[in-house]
C-alpha cells in the first residue's frame, strides 16, 4: 500500500521509499501513549469478531482492521507530510519548502542505550524528565489539582526531597512550601499525603498502560521535555526514520 | 478533595482490561512489520525502542499544552540527584520519583508479562503476513469482487472504542478494503521505476545503510533488475571494495550473496555468474532461505 500510494502521488523513490514511509506509519501507530482515562493507547481487535484468512489478506479481518486503525491512504499523506518536514522543515502555505540548515548538534542529543555509552542520561536529562513529567501530567490533571501543584513544587525544588529516605517525604517542609507557594494557606499533612499517593498512583498507572518500565518511562519524559525544548517542533537535525534505524 | 488512587476523574481503569504491549514487544512488532520476519540483533532493537520512544514523546508533547512557565524555567542546576532506591520497582517507589542522573539506558531483558491480548496478536500476525511471507503478486485473485471483501469482517462488528456509530465504522471498514484492493491491483513497476530503485539502494550503499539499502533492492529485484540483484548481493558479500569504503551497518553473508548472486545470474547477470566462482565452498548448513 505504502507503494502504491507514493506511485500514485508520484513521488520519485529517489524523495521517499515505500520503506520509509512504511517505518513512519508503524512508528506513529506503535508509538502511541495513553495517558489519561481514554483506556488504551493501541486499539484491540477482538478476533472473535473478525474472519482470518491468512492466504487471502483482502478477506482478512486483521488486515482490514489494521488498515483501517493506520488510517489507510489519507494517514499515509500524513506521514509523508511528516518526513518531508523532518528534512526540510515546515512549509510556508502556498510556497515552496524552504531548505532549512540542521542546528546545533547540542540542540538534540539523543539518548542512547549503548552500555558502553559513559553517561546515556546525564544530569541535564535528569531535569528533562522532571519536565517532561510535568508536562504529561498536563494532559490529564487541571493546573489547580492538588497533584499538579505538588508535581509543580517538586520539580522546581528539587532539593526539598534531598534529605528525605525511602517512602518518606518532609511533609511538614512540602506544607509550608506549598502553602507559600499557593495562597491562601490551605495544605495540610493530610492533604499533602494524598496527593503524594496520586502522584504514585499515576506514575504506576502510566507504566501500566504503556507497557513501560522506570527507565522507559524516565527515557520518555526526557524525550518529551526536548520535543518542548524544540517548541514541539521536530528537528529538521533528525536523521530520517529508517536511516536512523540503520545507523 | 479526588480519591487517592483516581486520576483526575477519580476513577479506576477497569479491571478486565488487557495489558498493553510492552516497549520491547512494540518494537519487535515495529521490526518485523517493516524488515519482515528476520533475525534482529540487539542494536537493531534498541534503534528500534528509542525510534518508538521518540514518537511517544512527540505524541504527548503534541497533544499537551505550552509547558507552564514553572516547569520551563526549571534550572539545569536544579537537577534532582538522588538515584531511584530500588531499581525493580524504580519509579514508584521512589519518593516524588527523583530521576537518576547519569544512570544508563540498558536494553532490556524480553519482559515476562506476556499475557497477549488480542492487539498484540493481531498486529504480529498482520505484520508476519504483510511484510514477510506473502507478496501482493502472491496474493491472488484479481477477479475477486470487490463486495466480497465485505467477508472480511462479519455481520455483527465489534462497538468501536470511540463510540462512534457502526455505520460510520462500516464505511471507515468499506474504505479500508477499498484501500487495499486498490493496493493490490496496482500496476508492476516500471523501467524508470527499476531504475529509480536502483539509484537509491546505491546511494544508501554509499552511504554505507547497507540493510535500507537490500530493502530498496529487494524490490527492484523483484520486478526482475539482475543490476540490483548483482547490487543486494554485493551488499553480503566480504570481498567486495564497497565494504572497505564505508562502514556497513550489516554483517557480510557469504551465504546470503551466493544466493542473491545466483538471482542475479538467473536474471542475465554475466557478473554474478563469475562472481559466483569466486566465492568459498558453501558450508553444508548455512543454505539460506532466502530469497524466495
Amino acid at each position: 500500500m505504502c507503494s502504491h500510494f507514493l506511485r500514485s502521488q508520484r513521488v520519485p523513490s529517489s524523495e521517499m521509499t515505500p520503506e520509509e514511509l512504511l517505518s513512519e506509519i508503524w512508528q506513529k501507530f506503535l508509538g502511541t501513549v495513553s495517558v489519561d482515562g481514554d483506556g488504551m493507547g493501541l486499539a484491540s481487535l477482538d478476533l472473535n469478531q473478525v474472519t482470518i484468512d491468512a492466504e487471502v489478506p483482502e478477506r482478512d479481518g486483521r488486515v482490514v482492521w489494521l488498515i483501517d486503525q493506520i488510517g489507510g491512504f489519507e494517514a499515509m499523506a500524513h506521514r509523508r507530510e511528516d518526513i518531508l518536514r523532518r528534512r526540510f522543515g515546515r512549509g510556508p502555505a502556498g510556497g515552496g519548502r524552504r531548505m532549512v540548515q540542521p542546528q546545533s548538534d547540542i540542540e538534540f542529543s539523543e539518548i542512547t542505550s549503548d552500555a558502553d555509552a559513559p553517561s546515556a542520561l546525564d544530569a541535564a536529562d535528569g531535569v528533562r524528565v522532571w519536565r517532561g513529567l510535568l508536562a504529561t501530567a498536563d494532559l490529564e490533571f487541571p493546573q489547580n489539582d492538588d497533584l499538579s501543584m505538588l508535581l509543580r513544587l517538586l520539580a522546581e525544588d528539587p532539593d526539598i526531597l534531598q534529605d528525605s529516605s525511602g517512602a518518606q517525604w518532609p511533609v511538614k517542609e512540602i506544607v509550608a512550601r506549598l502553602n507559600h507557594r499557593f495562597p491562601p494557606p490551605s495544605w495540610t499533612d493530610d492533604r499533602v499525603d494524598n496527593a503524594k499517593r496520586r502522584l504514585m498512583n499515576w506514575i504506576k498507572r502510566l507504566q501500566r498502560k504503556n507497557g513501560l518500565d522506570a527507565v522507559e518511562l524516565e527515557a520518555l519524559f526526557a524525550r518529551v521535555a526536548r520535543q518542548h525544548e524544540r517548541g514541539g517542533q521536530v528537528s529538521p537535525a533528525r536523521p530520517r526514520q529508517s536511516e536512523k534505524l540503520m545507523t | 478533595m479526588v480519591e487517592a488512587d483516581g486520576g483526575a476523574t477519580g476513577g479506576r481503569e477497569p479491571s478486565d482490561q488487557s495489558p498493553l504491549p510492552t516497549l520491547d514487544q512494540r518494537a519487535n512488532f515495529y521490526l518485523r512489520a517493516v524488515y519482515g520476519d528476520r533475525d534482529f540483533t540487539n542494536e537493531d532493537y534498541t534503534h528500534a525502542r528509542n525510534l518508538l520512544l521518540q514518537e511517544m514523546a512527540a505524541d504527548i508533547a503534541g497533544r499537551s499544552k505550552t509547558p507552564r512557565s514553572g516547569s520551563a524555567a526549571l534550572p539545569e542546576d536544579q537537577a534532582p540527584h538522588r538515584p531511584i532506591e530500588d531499581p525493580a520497582n524504580g519509579l514508584s517507589s521512589a519518593p516524588g520519583f527523583q530521576p537518576a542522573p547519569g544512570r544508563r539506558l540498558r536494553p532490556r531483558t524480553v519482559a515476562t508479562r506476556i499475557a497477549a491480548i488480542c492487539a498484540t496478536g493481531a498486529i504480529a500476525a498482520v505484520a508476519v503476513l504483510l511484510f514477510a511471507g506473502i507478496r501482493p503478486t502472491a496474493w491472488l485473485p484479481w477477479n475477486t469482487p470487490a463486495h466480497d471483501y465485505r467477508a472480511a469482517v462479519q455481520p455483527s462488528p465489534p462497538p468501536e472504542p470511540s463510540g462512534r456509530a457502526p455505520s460510520s465504522m462500516e464505511s471507515r471498514i468499506a474504505a479500508a478494503q477499498r484501500e487495499l484492493d486498490s493496493a493490490l491491483n496496482s500496476a508492476p513497476l516500471q523501467p524508470p521505476e527499476i531504475a529509480a530503485l536502483l539509484k537509491r539502494g546505491q546511494d544508501l550503499i554509499s552511504d554505507g545503510k547497507f540493510r535500507l539499502a537490500r530493502l530498496v533492492l529487494e524490490q527492484a529485484v523483484e520486478a526482475g533488475s539482475a543490476p540490483a540483484a548483482l547490487a543486494l548481493a554485493r551488499t553480503y558479500d566480504p570481498s567486495q571494495p564497497e565494504r572497505s569504503k564505508v562502514t556497513p551497518d550489516a554483517p557480510p553473508d557469504i551465504a546470503m550473496a551466493r544466493a542473491w548472486y545466483q538471482k542475479a545470474k538467473d536474471l542475465g547477470s554475466a557478473e554474478a555468474a563469475r562472481r559466483l566462482g569466486q566465492l568459498p565452498a558453501p558450508a553444508a548448513a548455512t543454505a539460506p532461505s532466502r530469497p524466495k
